[in-house]
Formats: C-alpha cells, sequence, structure tokens
C-alpha cells in the first residue's frame, strides 16, 4: 500500500467562514472545483499523499469549519498538528483582519511551537481585492510565515501551496521526525532514534 | 573669830532656859484644864444618863405589847372583811346576766315584731300590686331575720321557720313579678324545630305593652318599671336582664347584623304597647350588610328598648352586695356588649375591610359611623368605656387590610399553583415584567450610574447584547406569569403602605414563592413525570421565577420602610433553590426518557447476526422506535424549551442511544458482509434522522442551523461517523482515515479498537494482517 511513504504529515487548514478552505483542498486533493461549495459542517479530512524530492509524505489534511458555531470542536483537530494552512479571502479584508485571532487559536491549542505556518491570500481571480499582495507578504513575515496568493477555482498556487509548506515542514529538524523519535524513546530504544533523528538532520541540505 | 562662836553659844543657852521655863508653865495650865473637863465627865454620865436610860427600856417593852395586839386585830378584820366582798360579787353578776339577756328577749320581741309587720305590709301591697312597696317590706323582713340570725343563741326552730316564710314569700314575689314581666315583655320566637335561617328569624317579634295605662291615673308609675324595681331590690334583676339579653342578642340582633335583608319595624299602639318585630326586605341582594345600615337597625333596637323598658333608675342590690346607682340600659350594655361588638366585626366589618389601598382612604367613612354608633350608645348609657374593641378594630383597618390582603394574596397564589400548568405564554428576551414607575430613589445614584456607563464606553467600543443577561425565549405557565404579576401587585401595595402593613405584604411575597417552591413539585409531582411536556414547561417556570427573582427586590427595595430598604428586602436567596428546583425536575424527566431509549434499544439483540431476518427486523424497529420517540421529544419541546436547552437536552438522548450502539456494535466478534450492510443501513438512517430530531424553533426553516450543529450537542456524533465509515469501508479506506494515528479514526478510536472491528470485519487475509501493522 503506501510502504513507500517517508512519513505522515498531519496538515490543518484554518480560517474565517467562506474563504474557501475546502476549495483548496478539493483543489488539491481531487484538483476539482464546486463554486456552489456549501460550508463545511465540522470537519472534514482527506488524505493525499505528495512526492517531494523524491521523498513521498503521506498528508492527513483536516478541513476544519471557519463559521463561529463550530470552533467548541476545533481545539481536538489542533493535536498533533505539523503544518498549518491560514486561509484569507483577497476580496474581503475582513477575513485578513481575522487573522490575528486564528494565529492565537493556533498557538493556544497547537502542542508543539515549531509547527509550519503557510499564509494562503485565496481567490486572486477576483477582481475586486481588498488586500494587498505586500500586505499578506508583510504580515507572514511578521508572524514568520509562508506566504502565497492562490485561486482555488483557477488552480493558481494551490499545488505550490501544499509542496513548500510539506517541503518547509520536512526541512525542519525534528518536527515530523520527533514523534518517531518519540515513539522509539517510549520503545526505550533511545541510541537507534536519536541516529535516525540524526540522519533526518543531515539529509536537509 | 572665836568670840563670835562663844557670842553664839551663850546667847543660845540662854534661849533656852528662857523657853523652857514658858513651857512648863504652859503645862500645868493644861492639866488644870484636863482634870476639870474628866470631873464634869464622870458626874454627866452616872447621874444624868442611867436613870434615862431605865425609863427608856421599860417603854420599849410597853410598845411591843401594844403592837402585838395591833397584829391580832387586823387579822381578825381582814378574814371577816374579805368573806363579805365575795359573795357581793357573785350576787352582782348574777343581776347583770338577768338583765342582758332581758335586753336581748326585748330585741328579737323588736324584731320579730318588725318580721311580723314587714310580712303582713308585704302581703298587703302584694295584693294591691304595689310591688315596690312588697320588695322593699320583704327586705326589712329579711334584715329582720338577718338581726335575728346575729343571735345563735336559742330560739333556732324558730328562726328557720322565719326564714323559710321569708323564702316562700319572696319566691312569690318573684314569681308574681315573673308572671307580671311576662305579660309586659312578649317575646315571640320562632320554633326550636325549625331550621335556622333567615324565615324563621322572620316571625321573631317583642311586644312590650303598657299595662298600667288602663288604670287611667294620672301619674301612674308604670307596672313595668316597678316590676323592673323590684326586681332589682330582690336582686333577681341581673338574672332576668341576662335571660332577656340572650333571648334578644339570638333572635334579634344578631340576625339583623347577618342578614342584610331582614329590618326591625317599630308600632306603637294604645292598646298593645310598643312591638318590635323583624321583616324581610325584598330588594336586598347583598351578602352583606354595610356597617352602616347594621348600626342604623341595631340602634332603632336599642332606642326603643330604651325609652320603653330601661328608663327607670334603679338602685339595685346584687346578692346583698351593693353596686350602687347603676342604669338598667348600662346593665343590659354590659351583658350584651361584648357578645355583639364580636359578632358586628365577624359578620360586618370583616367584610367591609377594603382589598386594595385606593379603597382604604375611603374607609374613614366607616371609622366615624362606628364612632357614631359608639357615641349613640353612649348617650343610651349601654357603653360606659371609651374606645371599645368595636372601634379599635375599625381603627385598626390598616392592620386588617394587610392581613386580608396577605390572605387573599396566598389565596390567589395557590389557587394559581394548583391550576393547570400546560397554558403557556411565550416568552422573549425583550420581554419585560410589568414593573411600576416608582420614583427615582436619589440623585447620587444617578450620577454614579452615568460615570459608570462612560467608563464602559472608553474601556470598550463593543457593547454587550441588549439581550445579554436576559431570559432566552421559551414558554411558561400563564399561571405562573399571573403568579408573578400577583407578587409584582402585591409589592406595588406595600410600597405605598404604612411600616407595619408594608412588612406584612413584602413577607407574604416571599411567602408566595416559598410556597411555590413546596406545592408546585408535590402537586404536579406524578404528571411532571409523566408528561415531558410539562416538564420542560415547570423548568422554565423555575428559571423565570428565579430570574425576575434576582431583582426584584433591588426594585423595590428603596421605596420600602426601614428594615426592609436596609437589604432585608430581597430575593435572592431564593434564586439557587428555584434554579435547582427546575433543574431537577428536567433532569428527572430526561432520565426517564433516557431509560425509556435504553429499554428500547435493548430489543435489538445487541445488532447480531442481522442477516438472519427476524433480528434484522428486531433491531430495524428498535432504531425506527429510537428516532421516532426522539422525534416526539422534539415536537413536544419544540418552541417550549430554550433553544439552547433544547439543543442539550436533545443532543444529550441522541448521544445515549448512539453511545449504546456503539458499544453495542463494538462489541461484535464477526461481522459478515452482509450483517455489515445491514449495519450500515441502520446506523445510517441514525445519521440522517437523527439531527432531524433537532428543531427547536416553531418556523420549520429556521431549524436547519442546529441539525447542522448536531455534532456539538452529541458528543460521540463523530465517533459514530467514524465508525459508519468504518463499515462500509475497504482496509485501505481504514488505514487513510487511521492515517498514522493522525486521521479522525485516530481521534475517536484507541489503535486496539480499530484492530478488533478490522478482525471482525474482514477475512483473515495478509492484506488484513498488512493492515493491522498500519495501526500503531
Amino acid at each position: 500500500m503506501d510502504d513507500d511513504v517517508l512519513t505522515t504529515l498531519k496538515l490543518l487548514i484554518i480560517g474565517e467562514s467562506g474563504v474557501g478552505k475546502s476549495s483548496l483542498l478539493l483543489r488539491f486533493t481531487e484538483d476539482t472545483f464546486d463554486p456552489e461549495q456549501s460550508a463545511t459542517i465540522g470537519v472534514d479530512f482527506k488524505v493525499k499523499t505528495l512526492a517531494i524530492d523524491g521523498n513521498r509524505a503521506k498528508l492527513a489534511i483536516w478541513d476544519t469549519a471557519g463559521q463561529e458555531r463550530f470552533r467548541t470542536l476545533t481545539p481536538s483537530y489542533y493535536r498533533g498538528a505539523q503544518g498549518v494552512i491560514l486561509v484569507y479571502d483577497v476580496t474581503k479584508r475582513d477575513t485578513f483582519m481575522k487573522l490575528e485571532n486564528w494565529l492565537n487559536e493556533l498557538e493556544t491549542y497547537t502542542t508543539r511551537n515549531d509547527i509550519v505556518k503557510m499564509l494562503v491570500g485565496n481567490k486572486i481571480d477576483k477582481d475586486d481585492h481588498e488586500v494587498d499582495r505586500n500586505e499578506g507578504l508583510k504580515f507572514a513575515r511578521k508572524h514568520s510565515m509562508l506566504f502565497i496568493e492562490a485561486s482555488a477555482k483557477t488552480k493558481d498556487g494551490v499545488q505550490c501551496a501544499f509542496e513548500e509548506l510539506v517541503e518547509k515542514i520536512l526541512q525542519t529538524p525534528g518536527l515530523w521526525e520527533s514523534e518517531n523519535q518519540g515513539q522509539k524513546l517510549r520503545l526505550g530504544d533511545q541510541e537507534q532514534g536519536g541516529g535516525r533523528a540524526c540522519g533526518g538532520y543531515c539529509s536537509i541540505p | 573669830m572665836a568670840s563670835f562662836v562663844t557670842d553664839v553659844l551663850a546667847s543660845s543657852g540662854k534661849l533656852e532656859k528662857e523657853d523652857l521655863s514658858g513651857k512648863i508653865s504652859k503645862m500645868s495650865r493644861k492639866v488644870e484644864d484636863t482634870k476639870e473637863e474628866v470631873c464634869d465627865m464622870i458626874n454627866k454620865r452616872y447621874t444624868d444618863f442611867l436613870p434615862s436610860l431605865q425609863g427608856s427600856e421599860e417603854l420599849m417593852v410597853q410598845v411591843d405589847e401594844v403592837s402585838k395586839e395591833m397584829d391580832v386585830l387586823k387579822n381578825c378584820i381582814e378574814t371577816e372583811v374579805q368573806q363579805n366582798i365575795h359573795v357581793a360579787v357573785a350576787e352582782y353578776a348574777k343581776l347583770k346576766q338577768q338583765l342582758e339577756k332581758n335586753t336581748i328577749i326585748i330585741t328579737m320581741l323588736g324584731h320579730l315584731k318588725e318580721f311580723h309587720n314587714a310580712m303582713e305590709e308585704f302581703n298587703k301591697a302584694l295584693v294591691d300590686k304595689k310591688y315596690v312597696d312588697a320588695a322593699n317590706q320583704l327586705e326589712r323582713a329579711r334584715a329582720s331575720v338577718d338581726s335575728l340570725k346575729g343571735w345563735k343563741t336559742s330560739q333556732l326552730p324558730l328562726l328557720s321557720a322565719l326564714r323559710s316564710e321569708l323564702t316562700v314569700q319572696r319566691e312569690n314575689l318573684i314569681y308574681h313579678l315573673g308572671d307580671e314581666w311576662k305579660g309586659l315583655v312578649i317575646w315571640r320566637l320562632p320554633s326550636s324545630k325549625e331550621p335556622a335561617g333567615l324565615k324563621s328569624f322572620l316571625k321573631v317579634e317583642l311586644n312590650l305593652s303598657h299595662a298600667s295605662s288602663k288604670d287611667g291615673e294620672t301619674t301612674p308609675p308604670p307596672l313595668l318599671r316597678c316590676v323592673l324595681q323590684a326586681l332589682a331590690i330582690q336582686g333577681d334583676l341581673q338574672h332576668k336582664i341576662k335571660l332577656f339579653s340572650q333571648v334578644l342578642l339570638k333572635t334579634m340582633l344578631k340576625p339583623l347584623v347577618m342578614y342584610p335583608s331582614l329590618c326591625v319595624r317599630v308600632t306603637e299602639q294604645q292598646s298593645e304597647g310598643t312591638t318590635l318585630a323583624l321583616h324581610c326586605l325584598e330588594e336586598s341582594t347583598e351578602e352583606r350588610s354595610t356597617p352602616s345600615q347594621v348600626y342604623s337597625k341595631l340602634l332603632l333596637v336599642l332606642k326603643t328598648l330604651h325609652t320603653h323598658l330601661l328608663v327607670c333608675k334603679c338602685v339595685c342590690y346584687f346578692s346583698d352586695v351593693s353596686i350602687g346607682d347603676k342604669k338598667l340600659s348600662a346593665i343590659l350594655g354590659e351583658l350584651i356588649w361584648e357578645e355583639i361588638s364580636q359578632c358586628i366585626i365577624h359578620e360586618c366589618l370583616l367584610y367591609s375591610i377594603p382589598t386594595n389601598s385606593s379603597q382604604l382612604e375611603k374607609y374613614n367613612t366607616v371609622i366615624k359611623e362606628t364612632e357614631e354608633f359608639e357615641k349613640s350608645l353612649k348617650e343610651l348609657e349601654f357603653l360606659q368605656g371609651d374606645s371599645t374593641d368595636l372601634l379599635k378594630y375599625a381603627r385598626d383597618v390598616n392592620c386588617h387590610f394587610a392581613s386580608k390582603k396577605c390572605k387573599d394574596v396566598i389565596v390567589a397564589a395557590r389557587k394559581l399553583m394548583t391550576s393547570k400548568m400546560h397554558n403557556t405564554v411565550k416568552i422573549t428576551p425583550d420581554y419585560k415584567l410589568r414593573l411600576p414607575k416608582l420614583p427615582a430613589p436619589g440623585s447620587e445614584v444617578k450620577v454614579k450610574q452615568e460615570t459608570t456607563k462612560e467608563e464602559l464606553i472608553m474601556e470598550n467600543t463593543k457593547q454587550l447584547s441588549a439581550w445579554s443577561l436576559c431570559l432566552p425565549a421559551c414558554r411558561i405557565s400563564e399561571s405562573v406569569q399571573q403568579l408573578m404579576e400577583l407578587a409584582l401587585n402585591t409589592l406595588c401595595e406595600a410600597v405605598g403602605s404604612s411600616t407595619q402593613c408594608a412588612l406584612q405584604l413584602f413577607f407574604t411575597v416571599r411567602n408566595i414563592f416559598q410556597l411555590f417552591y413546596d406545592v408546585v413539585p408535590t402537586y404536579h409531582k406524578e404528571n411532571l413525570l409523566k408528561f415531558p411536556h410539562l416538564a420542560a414547561i415547570q423548568h422554565n417556570n423555575c428559571m423565570y421565577l428565579a430570574h425576575h427573582l434576582l431583582t426584584l427586590g433591588h426594585h423595590f427595595r428603596a421605596h420600602l420602610p426601614q428594615p426592609l430598604s436596609e437589604g432585608v428586602a430581597t430575593f435572592v436567596d431564593m434564586v439557587p433553590g428555584f434554579r435547582k428546583l427546575g433543574a431537577q425536575c428536567f433532569l428527572a424527566q430526561m432520565n426517564v426518557q433516557r431509560a425509556e431509549l435504553l429499554e428500547r434499544l435493548s430489543t435489538a439483540h445487541n445488532f447480531c447476526n442481522l442477516d438472519d431476518e427476524d433480528n434484522y427486523i428486531a433491531a430495524s424497529k428498535a432504531v425506527r422506535q429510537v428516532i421516532h420517540q426522539l422525534k416526539q421529544l422534539g415536537t413536544v419541546w419544540q418552541d417550549v424549551l430554550p433553544v439552547s436547552i433544547y439543543c442539550k437536552a436533545m443532543g444529550n438522548l441522541l448521544n445515549t442511544a448512539i453511545t449504546e450502539v456503539i458499544a453495542k456494535i463494538m462489541m461484535l466478534e464477526d461481522i459478515s458482509s452482509e450483517d455489515g450492510e445491514h449495519l450500515h443501513t441502520l446506523c445510517q438512517t441514525i445519521i440522517e434522522e437523527g439531527p432531524l430530531v433537532f428543531i427547536p424553533l416553531a418556523e420549520e426553516n429556521k431549524n436547519k442551523k442546529y441539525q447542522e450543529e448536531v455534532p456539538l450537542y452529541v458528543k460521540k456524533w463523530s465517533t459514530f461517523k467514524e465508525l459508519v465509515i468504518v463499515l462500509r469501508a475497504n482496509l485501505q479506506e481504514i488505514v487513510d482515515r487511521w492515517a498514522d494515528g493522525k486521521g479522525p479514526l485516530a481521534v475517536e478510536f484507541s489503535s486496539s479498537e480499530v484492530k478488533n472491528l478490522i478482525r471482525a470485519l474482514f477475512q483473515n487475509t495478509e492484506r488484513r494482517a498488512v493492515a493491522l501493522t498500519k495501526i500503531k
């Protein structure tokens, strides 16, 4: 089945309601687009394998509901996430303004500090932009996030967003191996685990 | 020198010589004197003294003899005289006794004579119907007998004979008097066989006749007066009047107070005298007569009695004790006053107490009328004391008003509590109690409020919703809303009332709520368990009351008198109790529903062997029943429970059902593909129809939101959904949802649970083994 995957990564897509989280996921996983995409109830989940530099990573992607009323369910989704895609709608300024809140929530519930964050400004196919690319970039820098503008409708930047995120995760020492290491630690085999972690670290150029 | 010493010596010798000769001559003179003296002494002694001594001794002897003779004589005299004295004394005593005896006999005879005369006079007077004289004579006779009794010495048989004669004559007189009384004061009473009631009293008549007027004398002492006076003298008046007063009270005065339609008519006729008769006024339909009506009726009766019966002023003796001058009307007044005033209070004044404070002012007229009534009675001398019970009662109208009000309020509250609960009214967040507008407590408070408002604005531009802290929309019993209004109205009454009254009213309001706390859960106990609809309403009722109790005291506090305004006026202490009461009631109902759900699911035979048709039908039926039960609950609670409570309650019950289903499925060890298919179908029914039972709002189109939010209200919803996916998934799909422990399957189930499921669902193949290794 998927014996050749290097690791399974847990990714989370968060952001205000209606910014296109589910559309991004649908575009990425099934390469389709539904203009009538309905609001996500609770949470959605998809699995996709992605090859980066010859390494295959299995992505367990959690698509959360942006609506306020489902927020009480979210804390459990954050657990163990290694990457997060933070989405806003470039044509709706308030979705950009709310990013601070999302970062706050992320910080509150995430179980690790080195989680990799990717800021995605969605819907660039539309005309009436309210958030400038530079503003997004500036915000991403300020919070040390990756940044990309994308359109689930036109495919622009979608694949790239996921790939960059995964690449960054794989490059981050101790982020994806650490749980293997942790597992080994739990098994009591400290030396071997340490060795593998070291190997992983060295593989990054 | 030597010559001086010799001089001295020579002179001294010379001196001594001269001295000696002088001394010797002196001595010889003295001796001569002594000789003469001694001679004189001896002469005196033997010639003068001795003969006189002899004489006196002789005289001594003579004196002794005489004194002896005297003693003898004295003894003789003494014995003789004393004997004579004793005899004389005894003689005198005897004489004295005789004299005394004679005196007694004379006075006794005098008394006897007096008695005899009195008796004769008495008999004469009695025949002439001069009752007063007769009574006086009899009294004289009695005084004589009493004087005779003073000497206990003798004549006992005579005394007792006199006494019995006296008694016989007294009885005789009293009998005559009674006879006359009967002829003068004639009662016509209803027969005792008739049931007491308005009609029986219609026959009551009192006739006071003027028997003496026919004699044609110019100034006849009215016979009635004589009779009364005679009775008074004989001490029997009190008794007579007492009997009279009892009949008067029972058959005339009390009915007049009690029946508003009864009226008294006074007729005066030359031949028959004055007649007081009760008759019925037809137009009166009121249940109770007003105080003024009662007063005028009573006054008419008493005035008539006064002019025709009681005017004579009597000197009365009651059983030897004189109580002095006392008008007959005063005696009658004393006898009837207490009873009639109690009767007026209970039958008339009690009902005239107003029911709200606006009428309270008008009650002054009743107080005035009562004062007038008492004043008239005082003029007629029925009454002597100052403020009596009656007036006191009327004057304490405030107190009685409060008591009556409190009683009415509690009765009304109880009635509301025991009325049907299921008539409901909708409460919306903008619903406000109809609180009375009270004057602002003080300018200080206002200023304070303004400043806090400003601060709030400065701190946070975002304001809370206007509906925060409001009671959420729900339905409560109409009776409870009325109960709250009753409490409010009572508190409003308290605000304008006197301290005593306000206190009483305030605590009555507290009692209302306490009563609700105690009465409602008990009175409606069975229905609250039987009907989920009622349990929800009761829950809302309690929360509604608790919500308003929070601020109720605060609203009125500043306007209530002293101890209350200082913070006693609060209901906050009752709030937790009411919340608990509401919660307990609803929880009990939830437990009933829970047990019923589990009972229905227990008929599903643990969902095993669903490839057998009977088993499948049973399980399917159980699932249908569960959905049906939930749907029914969802309907009866719709628009009744606040939306949040509704969703929580329904979510909890649905959670109970699916938790049971999950547990049963997880216990299955072997699930054939057909089993799995059936299980999936059953579970899919729940997944699809479960959310549809969430219909908290009456507007059907607004419920979709809550149906979407089912994962929020049903804790095990996502677990159940994962399980349903697994039931129909292939191995790869299961492994993907596990996703190295990072997928949703891993969130809901432990690895061993998932492994067991895989083993139950799939046959033992290599592929299964590989999949199992992925679940860590």
